[in-house]
């Protein structure tokens, strides 16, 4: 009996066990609607410790913080850029420079963010639902955000992570970083965020996680492809002469 | 206008009944459904009108593309979007217009189609003239296309006898520039963003010495004195510079080609015009040529005094370009094929000699009357900066007022001081701006410094907010959801506003107003 037991419970957590050993694989898709045009996009991520591989388009962008780097490549045209991988913590408020100060503007929004208190089910993690309302002099963001809070999510802390590191510096999306930020591990499966910017148009995004688990991912998917080439180094002499 | 209001009901009322016809016959499609009930809408007169000027722009690109710029000829090719204050907006000549466009049966301007989407239409009449500014924007469904995309405004009461001189001509010179701008877009290369930066005094110093030179250079009969001006016009672009970053300057370079050479293209249109004309090769009318070539000469005399401008790349631009083509009338293919900068095109041709610099500096104080400049700007700077420090430093409770829902700029309303300080995209009233007026909106302002923002906000903050019982008393005839209301007049201590209807907000220490109309709807 005890034998059967036992290789029930190791039957249960096999998933979870594979979630550990595997890297956590990650698809969304995104519509942006701007002056009732709508576009989709689909973006796939793949992460492990301390790398991440994000594909969006003809573009995909992997950083490696063994190597403090990130590059960006361009699928067509097999080339790549290089930058430094900045810090994870919230970079300081940099000083206004007078020369360009006022042209456009990136307000800190004063935020109401509530839990509704509604829950539901997506891709089998349970959600929260968070609304968020950021308001500036000449700008507002209104945001719905369904955020799976369960801290021990297989998958969830490196998520958690990732998506800190990438909007961080965007003010528009301050209410999300605060959320995650509050609760270990959280990440959102559903957001649908408007922009009412201070002169474009309103701006709206849904995002929505559609794949969510453990998988291997395709061999060597956290190092520069062969045959790709540095951008930099291969302009041409029309866009030599272009950036002169 | 009443029976017109009926005769369009009843009109709507038909064609909907024929429609319920014709979508009982089966197989026939109910794809035209749409277009047929558009068949209802007229367009106005004031839009005929335009739609008129952009056939006549292409009669005149006919004669001239090829000479203004070797190798323009795809002027046609690209769709036209006009959008009118009352909501109106007009697609001219666009295979796949975007959502809500219909095609309007039987109008067409140089065999171009026309669309048109009414979903937005306030009754507002629109009469010309009309005052007009543009761009360019990619729309349409699928695929989108380079757009001609212009606004149109009603020219104030008291400015359209002024406006109303050659408008004609000037609305075509316009539609020039920015088809010129489409052509652009594979012919004359971009690689930086938009220049943007509140100049300090030395900046507006040498910029003025820049415009001077590039004046006098374009006014200077013999060789020998244009490449001298032009050295001024070297030596002072690099000192403006010196504390400036590359990128700035940079992408100063770009907007001088992109919007420099659009405006001469109006120019160079002008003169090719006139030689047609003066040689009787054309019989093509075309009035005030030589009074609407002169005016180029006047804006650039006003834009290089203008201390707090950094559009000048208009101006300079064009004179840089058109100096040029005097001097080196080939110069236009190889620099489409370079990409390169006006300025370092000039450079290029008239070298600054080493040593040279303090020679040239020492004609800015005989030439150019250096210290008369400096003090000007030096004051005017110093003003700006006052009026800044002073708006900012008001704290309390904010009114905002935002006509951005109506896409009105705010700039183009009259307002009682001429010249306000420029901060980025802030103006700045320290006095105050009075009363704005606009359709059926109106805003008496108490003299208290103000801010006209980000392009369609009006901003005053009310430092004794303290002492206040109640933010503001509203009164209204009709309310909708929670914070719409109808013949709106809101009561505050920085002002009094009366708007067709709003939406009102007041969250912690800000009150902001949407304006949603701009005329009274009668049912309201």
């Amino acid at each position: 009996m005890k034998k059967i037991s036992f290789a029930l419970i190791i039957l249960l957590l096999l998933p979870t066990v594979d979630l550990v050993l595997a890297d956590v694989h990650i698809i969304s898709e995104a519509t942006r609607t701007y002056r009732e045009r709508a576009r989709n996009y689909t973006h796939e991520l793949w992460l492990t410790e301390g790398k991440s591989y994000r594909k969006t388009g003809f573009y995909a962008y992997i950083t490696r913080e063994d190597l403090g780097i990130m590059w960006m490549l361009d699928l067509r045209k097999k080339t790549y850029r290089e930058s430094k991988l900045e810090p994870d913590e919230k970079p300081a408020p940099s000083q206004e420079d007078f020369y360009t100060m006022g042209f456009s503007l990136d307000p800190d929004y004063d935020w109401s963010i509530k839990e509704t208190g509604e829950t539901k089910n997506i891709n089998g993690l349970p959600c929260h639902c968070f609304m968020a309302e950021g308001d500036a002099d000449f700008s507002e963001v209104q945001a719905t955000y369904w955020i799976c809070i369960e801290a021990e999510t297989p998958g969830g802390a490196e998520y958690n992570r990732h998506l800190l590191r990438e909007i961080k510096a965007s003010k528009d999306r301050a209410a999300l970083f605060k959320i995650m930020s509050k609760y270990k591990n959280s990440f959102p499966l559903l957001q649908d965020d408007t922009l009412d910017s201070p002169i474009a148009r309103e701006v709206n995004w849904k995002r929505e996680t559609t794949k969510f688990e453990a998988a291997q991912p395709p061999p060597g998917i956290y190092d520069l492809p062969e045959g790709f080439t540095n951008a930099e180094k291969e302009k041409s002499p029309k866009e030599a002469g272009r950036a002169q | 206008m009443r029976n017109n209001t009926v005769r369009r009901i009843i009109l709507s009322f038909l064609v909907l009944l024929g429609l319920i016809q014709l979508s009982s016959i089966p197989g026939l499609s109910t794809g035209t459904d749409a277009a047929s009930q558009e068949n209802a809408y007229e367009l106005p007169a004031a839009v005929k009108v335009e739609l008129d000027r952009i056939a006549k722009t292409y009669a005149v690109l006919d004669l001239v593309a090829e000479k203004v710029w070797p190798g323009w000829t795809n002027y046609r090719e690209f769709p036209f979007m006009m959008s009118f204050e009352n909501g109106l907006r007009v697609m001219v000549g666009h295979p796949r217009p975007p959502k809500g466009f219909t095609l309007l049966p039987g109008v067409q301007t140089a065999g171009k189609t026309v669309h048109v989407d009414t979903r937005r239409l306030e009754p507002l009449e629109l009469r010309q003239p009309l005052s007009c500014g543009g761009g360019i924007s990619r729309l349409g469904t699928g695929a989108p296309l380079q757009t001609v995309s212009m606004s149109y405004r009603q020219i104030p009461p008291e400015k359209e006898a002024e406006s109303a001189e050659l408008l004609e001509e000037n609305r075509i010179l316009i539609y020039i520039h920015e088809l010129f701008h489409c052509f652009q877009d594979k012919h004359v290369l971009r690689s930086y963003p938009n220049f943007r930066l509140n100049p300090d005094t030395n900046y507006a110093v040498y910029s003025e010495i820049e415009g001077k030179a590039l004046e006098n250079a374009y006014k200077a009969a013999d060789t020998e004195a244009v490449q001298k001006f032009l050295q001024d016009f070297l030596i002072a672009r690099k000192l403006k510079r010196k504390d400036i970053s590359e990128f700035l300057s940079l992408c100063e370079a770009t907007d001088e080609v992109m919007e420099g050479t659009a405006v001469y293209s109006e120019v160079r249109t002008l003169e090719i015009l006139s030689k047609l004309q003066a040689s009787g090769k054309t019989s093509l009318e075309f009035k005030g040529i030589d009074s609407l070539r002169a005016r180029y000469q006047d804006q650039l005399r006003e834009t290089r005094e203008n201390t707090y401008s950094y559009l000048k790349c208009y101006q300079y631009g064009c004179f840089q370009a058109l100096l040029l083509q005097r001097l080196f009338p080939e110069w236009q293919a190889p620099f489409s094929q370079k990409a390169s900068f006006l300025d370092q095109e000039i450079g290029k041709y008239i070298p600054v000699e080493k040593g040279a610099e303090k020679t040239i500096t020492s004609r800015f104080q005989e030439i150019y009357d250096f210290d008369e400049v400096y003090a000007r700007h030096h004051k005017a700077i110093s003003e700006r900066d006052s009026a800044y420090k002073e708006l900012t430093s008001r704290k309390g409770r904010a009114y905002i007022v935002s006509f951005k829902p109506i896409r009105q700029f705010l700039s183009t309303l009259p307002y009682k001081e001429d010249q306000p300080y420029k901060i980025g995209l802030m103006n700045i009233f320290p006095q105050g701006v009075g009363n704005l007026k606009v359709n059926d909106i109106e805003i008496i302002c108490q003299d208290l410094p103000t801010e006209l923002s980000q392009l369609y906000h009006l901003k005053i903050v009310d430092t004794d907010w303290e002492t206040r019982e109640e933010s503001y008393n509203l009164t209204y005839t009709k309310k909708e959801g929670e914070d719409i209301f109808y013949n709106a007049v809101l009561k505050t201590p920085v002002f009094t506003l009366k708007a067709p209807k709003i939406r009102l907000k007041e969250k912690g220490q800000r009150v902001k107003v949407w304006i949603l109309a701009r005329v009274k709807q009668q049912q309201e």
